[in-house]
């Protein structure tokens, strides 16, 4: 294991505090990328590792913009392409397409905000370098795990080290797949 | 990857519970049962394709039957699982999580029979993609004016939003289990539905925003669902559907419906897989509350309705006059007694949180509900403009047996889901505990 | 066959014999274009060049009923007979025809039409067939006839009466039995154009029947007259139970069938003859002065008649109340007597009996079943050494004979007909005969053993005919001129007089669908809802009111109905406007050997017609639900029905309705207008769209669950006191709504309006979702519940339209104003650089209107029939709070009959 290059380096916690507490602190140590594992989200935890992109809520916005004037747009082209005397009623009868236009406004926005997220967190992705780990796992709402990723700026000696003052439970090296 | 801490709390025990089912003899009863209910079904099905849409009562003037009246009871009932999970964890209310995943699984299952009931109607139930927007050989188009076209968007728009919403929301807890499986076989199945979930503290981020911006929208979209089913009526020119009472009077019929159909399972669960101490005395309360609300506010639906027809008068009147002492009367009257009569017990919290109470008044309501969309459909129907068109309907064999099919198909879907998917929100729970 | 017990089915079973039959003869023939008519026939309209496929032919020929010739032009494409329209040209018809010509043309087609000759109910030969007529033409030349009788229904063909004429030559001794099973009026006609006022003493008149259309149209012309300013067109009807006659009329008296002879008297007593006064009720005497003032009021243009059930005291006091003022030989005429003397059923019974008769030959009558004495003619066989029979069916009297054959319908024969006005018809075969059927004319030239085509047969009756009268009768015109219409002699009054009957009075009438029982196996009649009723596929037990609360009875319950010995057991229906005491009970149901369409349909009121004794009516404490198209019949306080008082009377404006759309404006816009005081409720349009528009029947059961399929239905209402209300009726087709409700439900554009204002079903379209039919006021749609087309045998399939789609399984579909129609005048008039004239589109339910009813056009014309009647003032839009914007619109009745 040790022959291939390293993933991760983790440090386990016990509780979402001790893991917050942690983040904060080898923040401010800066030996690499940090992430967090953990089996629940912890209020506070991507905010004091550093993460914070708009994604998800731009996708939903853009979604549901879309969703929308296309279900107008497919409404009135269709109507043009073939229009038919319907009961009366005008050809582009707006209020009558209001109602789709706001399901297609749903449905856009959903499937943006979801779309976005798989995307954005590369899932699915069923091999992962902390798979590979015995160790790592969310079997437990007791375990917590702070990660220093082996990124640009990662000094394992140094990320050791901070890691070690921490007192965490257990520190693990994640190598990367082979 | 078997834990290192085997302390098992109960939500542990959740997540656990695919491998170490209690009660499996119960469940395979109950599963053969509605496997018997799925059959039915299929020879319902069959029969109806083999012959067409005349094995059942419908005819000139009740072109619309149970069908229609099963599909709007069935969409009804779906329609809880996501007001309880969206709304509540919106405003955050905690003691959800304990019932959201069941309610949610409710949903869709619900709406999976609701939606079939539409095409099983057709006329040409191979045909129904007709009515999606796609360039055809004929060049023409869905007609958007039509209530129907409306429906179509809103329902798949719904089963696709309620889907995904249930999706992500159990992608966590299929992680956790995942990790806590103790054969290959389980750690594979709960894998391959996490799909790599790690819990990173970024993917923790995005989710969060996705799922709130999700719950978010799907309370409109539930009000805008039910209030487009009920267009389906009302934007007919029937007496009796023809009102603008209709979209509140079907979303707060469809909240009813659904939290009465939670409360039974909720009961039912709690009961089956010994989740006493996640599904508390509290959460009977709450149900309790929320079924007494809802149908409070249904019952103010039936007020309004008949103030309206009786102030309109005409023919609206005639209609109401026929649903209280027409042929169908007793579709109204049931509505009214079996919806209102037992739900008041629930003022008392005694009766709330006695499971078996709650369980027969959710029952109640369920099939107060039925009599209810039944009553909606036929009541006006049978005797609409014309008195020369009047005509009256009989349910067939093949109307009940396939309404008991999809029973059997719901309930199939529901004991699967409770066999190998983890019942309650165990990730939630431990996040509430956490903080 | 002697035994009486067997019958051509039950050795074998109906369906084994079908099976046996089946496929085996020349259907082929109906699927290919090979059978043409007859090659002398002469096309009605021009011929068209080539043997291009789908173009319509017309011949003229006539459809017979109970020996009355309807003038009819017969419609093929591709060698099919498609189509029956009323003769244009005749003023018996003028394009009129009613339900039971109509469905005329479903008779030829019929799948259980006898297909082979039959010896003791064993599938024969023509070749022994021919054999045993041989025999008897041998037996016959030695005894001159003796002991051989030839039993007919009622013969109203002059070739035929020749015929029988030229055996009655050869063989003297042979005795002709005619067999009327039914009362009917003689050579009496009444010209009902010319009565201003008509005073009929249970006399259905305007009913179904073989004088039906000349009656119809009649009455139509007079109104129309009135309601132009010409004179009054009043009705004063005095009825038992109410038939569409006492329905139209401005004057309707329920009174028992035994008050007529008293009424009768009262009247002729009123207008000053020296008759005795009998004494009257209120009512009646009210109604007796009101008719007398009326008849006094229009002197030589009133007209007085009575049933021809009645005794024939009264139908010669009628007479000579109408001798009295004036009107004979004006309203009312007779026609030449009849050549030839014929007797009886009954005396052929007696006869039988007697053992004076030893071969019967039974041409084209069912005495078995249709006749107040089955049961004496069946035993009156068991007498007879050898019989004869010839039918279109296997029917009840087929069982009984040693022999049966297959009889030509008469749309496949030559033939000639005297029509309702007495001039004579030729009838043209349509098609030729695709079973090994014979001709009425054959069978009976075989008896005598003379050669010939059938045409030649027919041609050689009429021998002082020059070619160019034939040719010219061929095109549908009467050979010879039209008879002098005769002042009618005074009938003979003899016989009993009409005596008052015991507490309950029984009256059986022929079924308005089926008649005596001879349409039983024609759906398109079985399906036809009956007129006052609705009911279809049976008949019932008609109790009035107030005997319905007396006994308790309610619709559906079964009761048990004896007079003297005989009984039946049927339903109960209640019908409003009967007089208290009366039952009534309609003929032709409970066939026997009826075929699989007859079967279970109704019971059997033949034992009932004559009986006489005591009457009881018993419940029998179950109820079988009565199958019905309508099951409310009060218009409860709306106006589906309106009313102006008298000629000149509008209708109160209607308030402008708010309304979001502009209206469509296009040229044409088609439209119909329904003048519901024309509209005499007689189902001949119905039959007439099934015909035209490939409807198919569903059956009893689908009937009873409100599944049937006709575009255009009659509804009926009945307002007032129950005793006697004003009944009436209101056809309602699609009201092709500008504003259609239908098409803002549909979600696959599958119903839409059409730039000339039609409401379109794109059957290839529909996916039924039925929200259509949900959101249509009107409930004008009909929807496929079944494969209602796929599994029809070839002849049904060879009936249908080929300019008719037929609709598959789960389509909505309903009335399209005949767009068929529409479209073939459209490129007629494209072709030739015109628009389209008014009147050049005729729907089918306004072709066979006798009393002109329907108008159809343009109605973005003002000058166009449909635009005119619009612009009445009796014109209104039903259910105008639907605000529908509908095309079709209704004209009000009036209540008044008075100039």
């Amino acid at each position: 294991m040790s022959e291939r290059p390293l993933y991760a380096l983790l440090g386990e916690f016990g509780s979402g505090k001790e893991v917050l507490a942690a983040a904060k602190a080898m923040r401010r140590a800066g030996c690499g990328p940090l992430d967090a594992f953990t089996p629940f989200p912890v209020d506070g935890l991507a905010e004091a590792l550093g993460f914070s992109d708009c994604t998800v809520q731009t996708a939903a916005f853009v979604g549901g913009v879309v969703g929308a004037a296309a279900g107008f747009a497919m409404q009135m082209a269709t109507n043009l392409d073939f229009p038919l005397w319907i009961g009366g009623r005008p050809l582009i009868a707006v209020p009558a397409f209001m109602l789709i236009c706001f399901e297609l406004l749903v449905l856009g926005a959903v499937l943006g905000a979801i779309g976005a997220m798989f995307v954005a967190n590369r899932l699915p992705r069923l091999n992962h370098p902390m798979f590979e780990a015995p160790e790592f796992g969310l079997g437990s709402d007791r375990r917590f795990f702070l990660a220093v990723l082996a990124g640009p700026g990662f000094d394992r000696a140094r990320a050791g080290r901070a890691l070690a003052k921490l007192k965490p439970r257990a520190i693990i090296e994640v190598p990367e797949v082979g | 990857m078997t834990s290192p801490h085997p302390v098992k709390s109960d939500p542990e025990r959740v997540l656990r519970l695919p491998a170490e089912f209690p009660n499996k003899r119960i469940w395979w009863v109950l599963f053969l049962f509605a496997l018997c209910l799925l059959g039915l079904f299929l020879v319902s099905v069959a029969v109806l394709f083999a012959r067409g849409p005349g094995v059942w009562g419908n005819n000139i003037p009740v072109g619309w039957g149970f069908p229609i009246a099963n599909y709007v009871w069935w969409l009804g009932i779906g329609h809880a699982g996501t007001l309880i999970s969206a709304m509540l964890l919106l405003v955050g209310r905690e003691w959800r999580n304990s019932l959201n995943r069941f309610a949610e699984a409710m949903t869709l299952f619900a709406v999976t029979c609701a939606g079939l009931y539409p095409i099983l109607h057709l006329g040409r139930p191979w045909r129904f993609y007709w009515m999606a927007p796609y360039p055809s050989t004929m060049e023409v188009w869905p007609q958007f004016k039509s209530p129907l076209t409306w429906d179509f968007f809103a329902v798949l728009t719904y089963l696709i939003v309620s889907v995904l919403f249930w999706y992500i929301g159990i992608v966590p807890d299929l992680a956790g289990a995942r990790d806590r499986a103790t054969t290959r076989r389980w750690a594979i199945f709960f894998g391959l539905g996490a799909l790599g979930w790690r819990g990173s503290a970024q993917h923790w981020q995005r989710w969060q925003r996705a799922y709130r911006v999700t719950a978010a929208i799907a309370v409109p979209l539930v009000v805008s669902v039910h209030s487009e089913i009920s267009l389906l009526f009302a934007a007919g020119p029937v007496p009796g559907w023809n009102s603008s009472v209709f979209p509140p009077y079907f979303v707060m019929g469809a909240a009813f419906s659904g939290f009465a159909v939670v409360s039974m399972l909720a009961v039912w669960l709690r009961a089956m897989l010994g989740l006493k101490t996640l599904v508390t005395e509290r959460h009977l309360d709450m149900l309790g509350i929320l079924l007494l609300a809802t149908g409070l506010l249904t019952a103010y639906g039936y007020l309004a309705e008949a103030w309206t027809a009786a102030w309109a008068g005409g023919r609206e009147l005639q209609t109401l006059l026929d649903r209280f002492a027409g042929p169908y009367a007793w579709s109204y009257w049931g509505a009214v007694l079996a919806n209102f009569g037992p739900l008041q017990l629930l003022w008392w919290k005694r009766w709330r949180t006695t499971p078996l109470v709650l369980f027969a008044i959710g029952t109640s309501a369920a099939v107060g509900m039925w009599c209810e969309r039944y009553m909606l459909v036929v009541s006006s129907l049978y005797h609409d403009w014309l008195e020369s068109s009047e005509g009256l309907f009989h349910a067939t064999f093949w109307d009940w047996s396939l309404y008991a099919g999809t029973i059997g198909l719901f309930f199939t879907l529901f004991l699967l889901f409770v066999r190998f998917l983890p019942v309650i929100s165990v990730f939630e729970i431990e996040e509430a505990r956490h903080e | 066959m002697t035994d009486g017990t067997t019958s051509i089915g039950a050795p074998l079973g109906r369906r084994d014999l079908l099976k046996l039959l089946g496929g085996a003869i020349a259907l082929a023939g109906l699927d290919g274009c090979e059978r043409l008519p007859d090659e002398d026939a002469l096309p009605y309209a021009e011929m068209p060049e080539g043997e291009t496929t789908g173009i319509a032919r017309y011949y003229a020929t006539i459809v017979e009923h109970d020996g009355i010739a309807q003038p009819a032009i017969g419609k093929t494409i591709d060698g099919r007979p498609i189509k029956l329209e009323g003769n244009p040209a005749h003023p018996a018809s003028r394009g009129a025809s009613d339900a039971f010509t109509q469905a005329a043309l479903l008779g030829l087609y019929d799948p259980e039409r006898s297909k082979q000759p039959a010896r003791n109910a064993f599938p024969s030969g023509w070749h022994e067939w021919d054999g045993a007529i041989a025999d008897l033409r041998q037996r016959n030349d030695k005894t001159a006839g003796s002991g051989f009788a030839l039993l007919t229904g009622p013969v109203g063909s002059p070739a035929l009466l020749r015929q029988i004429q030229g055996i009655m030559d050869r063989w003297p001794a042979t005795r002709w039995y005619e067999h009327r099973p039914l009362p009917d009026m003689g050579r009496n006609r009444l010209a009902l154009e010319q009565a201003h006022a008509v005073v009929a003493f249970d006399h259905d008149l305007l009913g179904p029947g073989p004088l039906q259309i000349f009656h119809a149209t009649g009455w139509g012309a007079r109104r129309r007259a009135f309601q132009a300013g010409d004179g009054s067109a009043l009705l004063f009807v005095a009825e038992p139970s109410p038939t569409v006659t006492g329905v139209t009329a401005q004057d309707r008296l329920p009174a028992r069938e035994d008050r007529m002879g008293p009424l009768l008297a009262a009247l002729a007593a009123r207008i000053g003859m020296p008759v005795p006064v009998p004494t009257l009720s209120t009512p009646e005497a009210g109604w007796i002065e009101r008719a007398a003032g009326a008849l006094m009021a229009e002197p030589g243009r009133g007209l007085v008649t009575v049933g021809p059930h009645h005794p024939p005291q009264f139908a010669a006091l009628a007479f000579a109340i109408d001798r009295h003022l004036g009107n004979l030989g004006e309203t009312r005429f007779a026609l030449q007597p009849a050549p030839g003397a014929s007797s009886s059923l009954a005396e052929l019974t007696t006869a039988a009996q007697a053992g004076r008769i030893d071969t019967l030959f039974v041409l084209d009558a069912n005495p078995a079943y249709a006749s107040t004495d089955g049961a004496g003619f069946a035993a009156a066989l068991g007498h007879i050494r050898e019989s004869f029979h010839a039918g279109l069916h296997a029917d009840e009297t087929a069982a009984l004979c040693d022999w049966h054959a297959p009889l030509a319908h008469g749309l496949e024969s030559w033939s000639d007909g005297e029509t309702a006005d007495g001039t004579v018809l030729i009838g043209q075969p349509l098609v030729r005969p695709w079973l090994p059927v014979r001709s009425r004319h054959r069978l009976l030239a075989d008896l005598i053993g003379r050669d010939g085509t059938d045409r030649e047969l027919l041609r050689a009756g009429w021998p002082d005919l020059t070619d160019e009268a034939w040719e010219a009768a061929l095109l549908g015109r009467p050979v010879g001129p039209a008879p002098a219409r005769e002042k009618p002699a005074a009938p003979r009054s003899t016989g009993p007089a009409g005596e008052p009957q015991g507490d309950l009075c029984v009256i059986v009438r022929p079924d308005p669908a089926v008649w005596d029982g001879q349409f039983a196996s024609n759906p398109w009649l079985q399906e036809l809802p009956r007129p006052l009723t609705k009911i279809a596929w049976q008949n019932a037990v008609h109790i009035s009111p107030a005997l319905a609360r007396e006994r308790g009875l309610s619709a559906g319950d079964m009761v048990r109905l004896s007079v003297g010995r005989a009984r039946i057991e049927g339903p109960v229906w209640i019908l409003p406007g009967q007089e208290r005491r009366t039952i009534l009970l309609h003929l032709g149901g409970g066939r026997r050997a009826g075929g699989s369409v007859a079967e279970g349909a109704g019971f059997d009121a033949w034992p009932l017609a004559a009986a006489n004794g005591p009457v009881s009516l018993v419940s029998l404490g179950r109820n079988e639900p009565v199958c019905t198209t309508q099951h409310h019949f009060a218009m409860e306080g709306e106006e589906f029905v309106r009313f102006v008082d008298g000629l000149g009377d509008r209708l109160p404006p209607e308030p402008p309705k708010a309304n979001f759309y502009p209206r469509q404006l296009s040229r044409p816009a088609w439209g119909m207008a329904i003048d519901l005081d024309l509209c005499i409720g007689c189902n001949a349009c119905v039959v007439a769209c099934v015909a035209e528009n490939n409807i198919p029947m569903v059956g009893r059961e689908e009937v009873a669950k409100g599944r049937e399929m006709h575009w255009i239905r009659v509804d009926r209402y009945a307002e007032g006191d129950p005793e006697n209300p004003v009944h009436v009726f209101q056809p309602v087709p699609c009201m092709h709504c500008e504003d259609a409700p239908c098409e803002m439900g549909c979600p696959v554009n599958a119903t839409v309006h059409s730039p000339d204002g039609l409401n379109l079903q794109v059957y290839n379209r529909c996916i039924g979702t039925r929200t259509c039919s949900a959101y249509c006021p009107y409930k004008v749609r009909r929807f496929n519940w079944f494969d209602l087309t796929g599994k029809d045998p070839p002849e049904l399939k060879a009936v249908r339209n080929p300019d008719v789609t037929v609709r598959g399984r789960g389509v909505m579909e309903k009335c399209t104003y005949c767009i068929q129609r529409i479209s073939g005048a459209r490129r007629q008039a494209k072709r030739e650089g015109r628009p389209i004239a008014d009147g050049e589109v005729v729907t089918a339910c306004q072709a066979a209107c006798p009393t002109d009813a329907i108008a159809f056009g343009d109605t973005s014309d003002p000058a166009t029939a449909v635009s005119q009647r619009k612009a009445s003032g009796r014109d209104y839009d039903l259910l105008p709070d639907a605000n529908t914007r509908p095309r079709t619109t209704y004209g009000a009745r009036i209540r008044s009959g008075e100039a």
